[in-house]
């Protein structure tokens, strides 16, 4: 299933963004990831189903919580995009 | 016994406090440092924690408060961050050593905003006096916590603003009983314990950042472990190590104490304890209790001295009678100086005294000098 990876700057960062997120509808997944994800190693994202993703940006938009980057994870592979 | 030290620590907790720290070493591990159930549950405390401080104390986000193990740690975070070796700093004249020991090992020019004890105007024209001169920063304590002094800190806020100088609060004394605002401040931080009036355990405190901070320390941070550099970011930048789970647990606990009971009723609370003790004291000969004729200006803590007697000599006579004071400098000789004694016999109060503690120790303190 193709969906949205949000990484963050730290665990902290992703905690305000799964909040951000609560009572929305969004079902975002706190997530670990490693350096192929972040660049400077050990770090966390949001899992967002496709589907969910514009209302998942919208939101995080409205509550001036963004994150580092946006990755786009479909079959065909891994592209980056803006929020 | 009856303890009357809370300035120190509170010493007796709520009991979600005490199940709160058990609860957490059972089921927490390390935060930050994996995906697995009791990493997510350590991770979810601190969040919790962070957001219900920012949310307490005037912070725009979570990542703005920073875990310590004790004011003294984040006031040597603030003060490191701000004042450079040889820099220039302003403080009260009521500043604990948590201050002035941080800014005499950076060698810096500390001048003392020099004003009678409980004189706010004279204190506001002493700040306004010195910050003529400019400075890297400007430390105050929102409460004295040897004479119980609530200064203007609001006001001394103001002062520091228009001089565009940073200002770090020191409070100690005064979170959990005093309002305090980061953003409405404009503070470039503000460090608490959270084992005084926040009713946390031992080993625990909050540094609230509105400034841009340097690590005291450096070390795994759970993130970006790539680089050698700490992170840029708050709140990893000032969090090296595994983070004292349990101690927050018992923290996010008590500030919920706190707010339930509400910082303004515990404070009324305290002041009426203080005045009751005041009034004992100053019912006996050779007794002085240091204590504002303004009640909006003192909190829970009051020093005395007695004739004759030494205040360790009164503390000591005290204790053998189950009696739990603090004497001496109280870890401030600033204030000692500026205040005009050479040590104090100090009473401080929490939420779970009441007027039997007081009479109690009036009590004690009548046998101790009359044997």
């Amino acid at each position: 299933m193709d969906y949205y990876l949000l990484t963050a700057r730290s665990i902290t960062h992703v905690q305000q963004m799964a909040k951000a997120l609560e009572h929305t509808g969004v079902n975002a997944k706190i997530r670990r990831v490693g350096t192929g994800v972040t660049k400077s190693g050990c770090g966390y994202t949001l899992q967002v189903p496709e589907r969910q993703y514009p209302r998942c940006a919208e939101r995080l938009r409205a509550a001036n919580v963004r994150p580092v980057r946006v990755l786009h994870v479909t079959g065909g592979g891994t592209q980056e995009v803006p929020l | 016994m009856i303890y009357l030290d809370s300035a120190a620590t509170t010493f007796r907790k709520p009991q979600s406090v005490r199940a709160a720290v058990l609860r957490a070493m059972q089921t927490m591990s390390s935060p930050g440092r994996g995906g697995y159930r009791s990493a997510r549950a350590a991770e979810e405390l601190l969040f919790r924690t962070r957001s219900l401080a920012a949310e307490t104390f005037g912070v725009p986000s979570p990542e703005q408060v920073v875990f310590t193990a004790s004011a003294t740690h984040g006031l040597n975070i603030a003060i490191k961050s701000l004042v450079p070796p040889g820099g220039r700093a302003i403080v009260s004249p009521w500043e604990h050593n948590a201050v002035t020991r941080p800014l005499h090992a950076l060698g810096a020019e500390v001048s003392v905003a020099a004003a009678p004890l409980f004189d706010d105007d004279a204190c506001l024209r002493a700040f306004q006096k010195a910050l003529r001169r400019g400075a890297d920063a400007v430390v105050c304590t929102a409460a004295s916590n040897v004479y119980g002094y609530a200064l203007p800190i609001e006001e001394i806020a103001g002062l520091c603003r228009r001089a565009g100088i940073p200002l770090i609060v020191d409070a100690s004394q005064s979170a959990g009983v005093l309002p305090l605002d980061l953003t409405a401040l404009g503070a470039a931080f503000a460090a608490m314990p959270g084992h005084k009036g926040l009713y946390g355990p031992q080993g625990t405190g909050l540094l609230l950042c509105g400034a841009e901070a340097k690590p005291l320390i450096e070390g795994g941070t759970g993130s970006a472990s790539l680089l050698q550099d700490m992170p840029e970011f708050l709140p990893d930048r000032l969090e090296a190590g595994t983070h004292n789970v349990p101690g927050i647990a018992g923290l996010e606990a008590g500030l919920r104490f706190v707010r339930e009971k509400t910082p303004e009723s515990i404070l009324r609370h305290e002041r009426r304890l203080i005045r009751r003790a005041a009034e004992g004291l100053s019912r006996m000969d050779g007794v002085t209790p240091f204590i504002s004729e303004d009640e909006r200006r003192q909190v829970g803590v009051l020093s005395f001295t007695v004739a004759g007697r030494a205040p360790e000599d009164v503390a000591e006579a005290l204790a053998s009678r189950s009696v739990a004071v603090r004497a001496g400098l109280h870890c401030a000789p600033l204030a000692h100086r500026s205040g005009g004694t050479a040590g104090t016999v100090r009473v401080s109060v929490s939420a779970f005294d009441g007027e039997a503690e007081i009479d109690g120790f009036l009590r004690a303190l009548r046998t101790a000098r009359n044997p």
